[in-house]
């Protein structure tokens, strides 16, 4: 008889196609929103791995940076705290194999033959290629005579390659590109890192260190120094001598903050997974909100289906259905309707993160149908419990009598 | 013969807060088994609330109601509603039939909430198939009822009452909403059914209608006023 009466209660609702849609509408919008939360939410922390992998931040690279506070903040690229002989002091501890001081100025503009482009100019030492594992395509990598000199020569990347010379990239090796004022010859062009989301590891040019002090900068103050270490093992022990060591340098008192930040792949991975926490913890109120809305469309929309079916409950009532049967079967069609609608949910949420692949970047995971379909059963019982008691509840006579009473 | 209805100063009264009506004021009577039975009285005497206490879709307040031998008052919910679905089956004046159902729909409901499995569908269908033959509408097995006229709609519902094969059919002015020529004939139907033994109690306003039974009961007032076989 319980069967009988599920099977019923499918049939019935289909029978009511408006009241199941109104039910349904909430859970699915509800279930939809965050299908794409997840997806995109789990893409991005991928995402951010994954670039700052590509930065070169292996376990076994460190980033100094020039001035304090927060880890990874943009902030103006005038800070005078780190020094070309800071970097050479680093070189002192044991653990560390190399040091790669750079300056840096985002998207500036370059010409060649009439083209145009904007790119981002990187001073390094010849250290920087090894230790941010650069390699040379084509031409010959910088070398200390190029930073002796203060040599007006660069190294281009892919895209930068690409976009001034986009018939053939091997006519670029000895040309004179224009950076700003200046005229620049093209000593190599540097292997594809390739393209980590947005952010592309090919759009750059790298110049010597001291030609970027001179013409662009105008200071000697750099701007981060990469330094690699002899192993990842002991990363946050390096990380505290080398701030102790910096803060000495500096003649900073205990009283004063760290004009410099001692960025590690620990601490990347801090980043991320607070980031992910409190995604999830958006995620939880967000579910809980939705969670709320939805069961109320659910008991309210229901409560008006069971007023309208009156009739057909005092029908039922007389034909041998107990009030359990009447409850059951009103239960049932709440649970199914917003599982039903957390599946669409899902279904819809699913398809639109997979069209917005190629634009953000979403993981797709069974995570949300698990989600869906503890949450559908959730507030499907929660929220038709009451709407399903009062169905049962109805006086069948009154029902069945109408408007008479 | 054992009755198969039998009520003993049957009482019921509404409570809404204060006020008190008393509906049915000690009701006493039996029903043998193929009985044809209807009940007549003025508009408010209680003729409903009685035929619904038959039809244990209400409690009495007092006195005794035993259906086939059984006391009806102890029983909970569940038994009860057992009760109606094997042992009654009802024919309402504005027919009740479910709009979204389909006449066979409408016929099977009933099975809906009976004992036994579904692997006997083919031959509940064919049963709700006979029975919609017998009330005259073969044709119309899947017609809704918004596609029916009245008579034939009241034809579903009597249909659908003898479904689970009930001891007896309770009709609640079976003819109210039929015009003269539809009333005759639901009415023979009904007799046809009485004739081949099937208990049926009616109640019904129309003297026509009330004429046609083998007994008939008077109410007035909430007690009986005359119970006598008719001509
Ligand atoms: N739930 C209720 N609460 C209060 N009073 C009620 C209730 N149900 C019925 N009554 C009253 O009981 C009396 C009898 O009602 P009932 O429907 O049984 O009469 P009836 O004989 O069927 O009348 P009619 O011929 O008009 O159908 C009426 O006065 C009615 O107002
Ligand atoms: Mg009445």
């Amino acid at each position: 008889m319980f069967l009988k009466i599920l099977k019923l209660s499918l049939r019935d609702s289909l029978k009511h196609p408006l009241f199941t849609i109104l039910m349904m509408i909430g859970v699915v919008v509800s279930i939809f929103s965050m299908t794409t939360i997840v997806a995109i939410g789990d893409g991005t922390k991928m995402e951010i791995v994954k670039v700052l992998q590509g930065f070169g931040f292996g376990g076994d690279v460190m980033m100094v940076a020039a001035g304090g506070g927060r880890l990874f903040r943009h902030r103006p690229s005038n800070v005078k705290t780190l020094t070309l002989a800071d970097a050479e002091a680093l070189r002192q501890f044991p653990f560390v194999v190399d040091v790669a001081p750079r300056q840096g100025i985002r998207r500036y503009p370059i010409h060649y033959m009439g083209r145009s482009f904007k790119t981002r100019i990187l001073g390094v030492t010849p250290s920087y290629l090894k230790v941010g594992k650069y390699a040379i395509d084509m031409g010959q990598a910088l070398n200390q005579r190029d930073l002796r000199d203060h040599l007006k020569v660069c190294l281009l990347g892919k895209t930068v390659a690409k976009e001034l010379f986009p018939k053939d990239m091997a006519a670029a090796l000895g040309q004179f590109i224009q950076i700003g004022k200046f005229f620049f010859r093209v000593k190599g062009i540097l292997a594809e890192k390739g393209q980590l989301g947005r952010f592309d590891m090919d759009d750059r040019i790298l110049i010597p260190l001291t030609t970027c002090s001179t013409l662009f900068i105008r200071d000697t103050y750099i701007h981060a120094i990469s330094v690699k270490l002899t192993d990842a093992k002991n990363i946050a022990t390096y990380q505290k001598l080398v701030k102790a060591f910096l803060r000495k340098r500096h003649h900073l008192l205990p009283t004063q903050p760290d004009d410099f930040r001692v960025v590690t792949s620990l601490d990347v991975v801090r980043i991320v997974n607070q980031s992910s926490r409190e995604l999830t913890r958006l995620l939880v109120r967000i579910m809980i909100i939705s969670l709320l809305v939805s069961g109320i469309i659910i008991t309210n929309v229901m409560l008006a289906a069971i007023s309208e079916r009156r009739v057909e409950i005092g029908i039922k009532r007389a034909l041998g259905a107990s009030r359990r049967a009447i409850l059951i079967q009103f239960l049932f069609e709440a649970i199914w309707l917003s599982l039903l609608g957390s599946l669409i949910g899902v279904g819809a949420g699913v398809l639109v993160a997979y069209f917005l692949r190629n634009m953000i970047p979403v993981s797709l995971s069974l995570h949300p149908l698990y989600l869906a379909v503890g949450f559908g059963f959730l507030v499907g019982t929660v929220s038709g419990a009451f709407p399903a008691y009062r169905a049962g509840q109805v006086d069948p006579i009154r029902a069945i009598l109408g408007g008479r009473r | 013969m054992m009755p198969v209805i039998s009520l003993n100063q049957v009482e019921k009264r509404y409570v809404s807060g204060s006020v008190i009506t008393e509906v049915l004021k000690g009701v006493t009577f039996s029903v043998l088994p193929g009985e044809l039975v209807s009940i007549m009285g003025p508009s408010g005497a209680g003729k409903s609330t009685l035929l619904y206490i038959l039809g244990c879709l209400a409690y009495p307040s007092a006195g005794q109601y035993k259906l086939d031998g059984v006391d009806v008052g102890t029983l909970p919910d569940v038994a009860l509603s057992r009760l109606r679905n094997e042992k009654l089956g009802f024919v309402f004046q504005s027919f009740h039939l479910i709009p979204q159902y389909t006449a066979l729909e409408n016929v099977l409901l009933p099975t809906v909430y009976s004992k036994g499995s579904r692997k006997e569908k083919k031959q509940l269908t064919d049963r709700a198939k006979e029975l919609l033959d017998l009330v005259g509408l073969s044709e119309r097995y899947h017609y809704l009822p918004g596609e029916l006229s009245g008579g034939q709609r009241q034809r579903v519902a009597i249909a659908r009452a003898l479904m689970n094969n009930p001891e007896v059919i309770l009709a609640d002015e079976p003819t109210g909403n039929l015009d003269s020529r539809q009333s005759v004939e639901i009415v023979a139907l009904l007799r046809e059914l009485n004739e081949r033994g099937r208990t049926i109690i009616l109640v019904t306003h129309d003297p026509e209608v009330g004429r046609q039974a083998r007994r008939l009961i008077t109410i007035r007032d909430g007690v009986i006023q005359s119970d006598e076989p008719c001509s």
